[in-house]
């Protein structure tokens, strides 16, 4: 394997042992549908893992009668429907990773958008199981971890438990009509914002945080945070945070040394050809 | 134009003793090392009529029997397969769409304007549109592989877009035709999204690429009452504002059942074998009145194992000093 | 297409920037690609374009019939060719070997409705050996390699020969679309939308490939297909293709096997 040459006729030997016949698997099997990259599927086969199905779960809620520029302290409703939306579409999620006897999933891709009357919650990702089979838990991990950082958390003796959110949305009170006034003409903190700002985002945090704890998590990593202006909704703020909820498996670490390395990639060299496929389907 | 019968033009390209590839420099070195000679770029292109219709309920659509009830989900969720007939080879919907679930108005009085039926439905016509389109367009560029005597085209790209108002779509697909060196002729030529580096790990972990795959579905809502006035903000359940968020399980189950319909229809094609590198991409359009349409395009190499997997060599883990 | 472009002669301000080339260079390379260039054994000698303001207006066709629109073609050939053959020149004035990270841009002012500025640009290089890498009609090669391209294509064996392409604007008919219209659920192939596409693509790699040709290359490597419809309307496109010819530079160097690593940044 390590000489080129021997490599080279591997293929070529591997291609006239197909044409006789020679393969594993076919009509009456089950077949395995998986979004990870082949790195991802080797580093989690080294761990003794392996990919299962593609799975998703969606759900969309309802934001109910809110009005969304007037009034003052958290918009409940909105909050709310952020949380139900995410938890129902990770219910789906998981009940279609149990569907397939796997045991978990990674690499989830997490999409949710925020619009005047609706919260939609999109959860993509590639169930998993460990190769030597078992049965699955009762309530499989969800996990937005890549497959190689799956694989590198299982080695250090984590394990991932599930998915932590947290969202809050806060009016930003308007001003009184004589400060608008005063104001404009000069450059001033507007309290109002900051104030409520810092208020989504503490409130947000912490229900991640709480609900890792009823998870039985030891930490959350890979923490994701989406904040920014609503077009519809110029007096209010959002923020969300989400991330994985690990805990210690109890299984020794074993992390082989770290070596440095410097390379000479530039960073955009990595060509893509499905770039070309465009934003379109 | 017909499948198997190539234009003058490329007939022409494909005889020349030069080749091309589309391969990047870096794949085009792997899959020199892994003995594949390229030979050239190969190509497929079909046009097909792309219709809809439009934000109208279907013609001579009726809403099928047994009606479930709005928001419950263990009543009114997903119905898997849907009504249209499904044999081993491949799909064969009628023209007629296939229905999904249905869901019913709640409330106890009718006018002109209150939709007291809501169905999601499966457009199954563009399911077999898309499904024709892409299979032509590769036939085509397998065609063209094979009349340059190659063994696999590698590294395919697929793109499609609706031209001239949405009314045509066009599918166009190319890749880098391969010779294996010293290789048998093969019965098939296969094909593959990978090319280069990602491909031979696929063959050193034990896998050989058969073909690329794609499949498409389309759903669209024809909303009952509850899910056009949620979708519109001016539901109020009991009555009182700033109350329980409720799901609109109607767009959520459209969302669902896009994305397994466009799973499953990939499934079906893959005879047992596996789906390696899926990509899955949906596009949601608002067709007027809370009516969605959700379309869902799923595609991936399939590949077969011709032996067992080896465990990868320990990795060596590193960090950049050029941050 | 078959008679080569004139070049016109190089402005006055080019000369003097050469002539300062003598003893330092300039490149848009960046640090990693310019020490691959130096471990394959080139020297960057500096920054060189080409442009060309080229009229590409409008030519008639016919409503109903798609067609090549060959003097659009020929334009859209020749002011790339133009642009292409002022930059080998300045890279020519270097005593250059080659061109590499060749960029090929079109822009278009507001001054100019039917013209449109065509530019090259990339960094001449020569090798350090003294060896001739020149291509089989003595012209400095190009190629829109990356310099880690570059490196890695030295390895295989191969070595550019230059930047080859093959263009055809093509007009897209308009009648027959009405009938594009007709019932819903039947899906039906429009057999010529397809063949005028196909026909359109096809020509311009077969006159990417007859480029090639000329410069004896073995192959073309990292082909583009590219699609514009530039100012002319959607049923007006261009079809480009792109690549870098490549010939065998004798013995075949074999890169080492990978090694498998986990990267832990990002």
């Amino acid at each position: 394997m390590d000489d080129p040459s021997s490599r080279r006729n591997r293929i070529r030997d591997e291609v006239n042992r197909l044409e006789a016949g020679g393969f594993i698997g076919g009509p009456g099997r089950t077949s395995v549908t998986s979004d990870l990259s082949i790195d991802e599927s080797l580093v989690l086969h080294a761990i003794g893992w392996e990919a299962v199905e593609l799975v998703c779960g969606v759900s969309t809620y309802s934001i109910q009668g809110t009005l969304w520029n007037w009034g003052s302290g958290e918009i409940v409703s909105a909050s709310m429907a952020h949380a139900r939306a995410l938890g129902d579409a990770v219910q789906k999620l998981r009940s279609e990773c149990l569907g397939v006897l796997g045991h978990g999933v990674v690499g989830v891709h997490l999409e949710v958008s925020v619009e005047r009357y609706l919260v939609n919650a999109v959860l993509v990702g590639t169930a998993v199981a460990p190769i030597a089979g078992g049965s699955p838990p009762a309530v499989p991990f969800v996990s937005d971890l890549s497959g190689r950082d799956f694989a590198l958390l299982h080695q250090a003796g984590w394990d991932p438990v599930g998915l932590a959110h947290g969202a809050s949305f806060v009016y930003a009170p308007r001003r009184r009509a004589m400060d608008t006034v005063r104001q404009s003409t000069q450059n001033v903190e507007l309290t109002n914002y900051t104030e409520a700002l810092y208020s989504a985002r503490e409130g947000a945090m912490e229900r991640m945080q709480r609900r890792a704890s009823e998870l039985g998590a030891g930490g959350v990593v890979g923490v994701t945070v989406s904040e920014g202006p609503m077009e519809f909704a110029r007096h209010a703020v959002r923020f969300a945070a989400w991330g994985t909820a690990v805990r210690r498996s109890g299984r020794p670490a074993v992390l082989p040394p770290v070596e440095l390395v410097i390379d000479l990639d530039d960073e955009q060299r990595a060509f893509d050809p499905a770039s070309l496929r465009g934003s379109g389907l | 134009m017909t499948a198997g019968d190539l234009p003058p033009e490329a007939a022409g390209r494909l005889s020349s003793p030069v080749f091309s590839s589309g391969l990047s420099v870096n794949d085009f070195a792997a899959c020199l090392q892994l003995g594949l000679r390229p030979v050239a770029l190969v190509q497929g292109y079909c046009v097909m009529r792309w219709s809809s219709y439009g934000a109208n309920p279907p013609v001579g659509y009726r809403p099928v029997s047994g009606y479930n009830a709005y928001g419950n989900p263990g009543v009114g969720g997903y119905r898997y397969g849907g009504v249209g007939p499904f044999t081993g080879a491949g799909y064969q919907y009628g023209p007629r769409a296939n229905a999904l679930s249905t869901y019913r108005c709640p409330h106890y009085y009718t006018s002109g304007e209150h939709r007291t039926w809501g169905e999601n439905y499966e457009q199954s016509w563009l399911t077999s549109t898309w499904e024709q389109g892409y299979e032509t367009a590769r036939a085509r560029m397998v065609e063209e592989a094979a009349e340059a005597g190659a063994h696999g085209v590698v590294g395919v790209v697929d793109t499609s877009s609706l031209l001239i108002d949405r009314s045509i779509r066009e599918f166009h697909m190319y890749g880098t035709a391969v010779v294996v060196e010293g290789g048998q002729r093969p019965e098939r030529v296969w094909s593959s999204y990978l090319a280069g580096g990602r491909l031979s790990k696929l063959v050193e972990s034990g896998f050989m690429p058969t073909e690329v795959v794609a499949a498409m579905a389309s759903v669209r809502t024809w909303p009952v009452c509850v899910t056009e006035m949620l979708m519109r903000g001016s539901y109020v359940p009991g009555g009182y504002m700033g109350g329980d968020p409720v799901e609109i399980t109607q767009v959520a189950d459209a969302q669902m059942q896009a994305r397994r319909l466009a799973r499953d229809h990939v499934k079906g094609r893959l005879g047992g074998h596996n789906l390696h590198g899926a990509d899955l991409r949906v596009a949601v359009h608002e067709i007027g009145e809370g009516q969605t349409e959700v379309d869902c395009v799923l595609r991936g190499t399939v590949v077969r194992r011709y032996r067992a997997a080896e465990p990868l060599p320990p990795p060596r883990l590193t960090v950049r000093a050029n941050g | 297409m078959s008679d080569t472009p004139s070049s016109e002669g190089l402005p006055k301000d080019a000369g003097h920037r050469l002539e300062e080339l003598r003893n330092l260079f300039t490149s848009d390379l960046s640090v990693n690609e310019f020490l691959l260039i130096k471990e394959a054994g080139f020297h960057p000698l500096g920054f060189v374009m080409g442009s060309s303001i080229y009229h590409t207006g409008i030519q008639t066709r016919k409503w109903a019939k798609s067609q090549e629109l060959d003097k659009l073609t020929e334009a859209m050939y020749n002011a790339r060719e133009l642009a292409m053959t002022r930059m080998e020149e300045e890279a020519q004035q270097l005593d250059a070997d080659g061109i590499v990270g060749v960029r090929l841009d079109v822009n278009y002012y507001e001054w100019g409705s039917d013209s449109a500025e065509f530019i090259a640009m990339g960094t001449a290089v020569k090798a350090e050996n003294g060896q001739s890498y020149r291509n089989k009609l003595g012209l400095p090669f190009t190629s829109d390699l990356s310099g880690q391209d570059f490196w890695t294509l030295m390895q295989t064996g191969y070595l550019p020969a230059g930047l080859v392409m093959g263009t055809c604007v093509y007009h897209i008919a308009h009648r027959g679309l009405a009938q594009t219209l007709s019932s819903v659920g039947q899906n039906v192939e429009l057999p010529n939308f397809t063949q005028a596409l196909y026909e359109a693509r096809e020509l311009a790699m077969t006159r990417m490939q007859d480029e090639a040709g000329r410069l004896d290359a073995a192959g073309i490597v990292g082909v583009r297909l590219e699609e514009k419809s530039h100012q002319w309307g959607s049923h007006t496109i261009e079809f480009l293709s792109l690549g870098t010819a490549v010939v065998r530079s004798g013995a075949e160097v074999t890169l080492p096997k990978p090694t498998t690593i986990i990267s832990l940044d990002h």
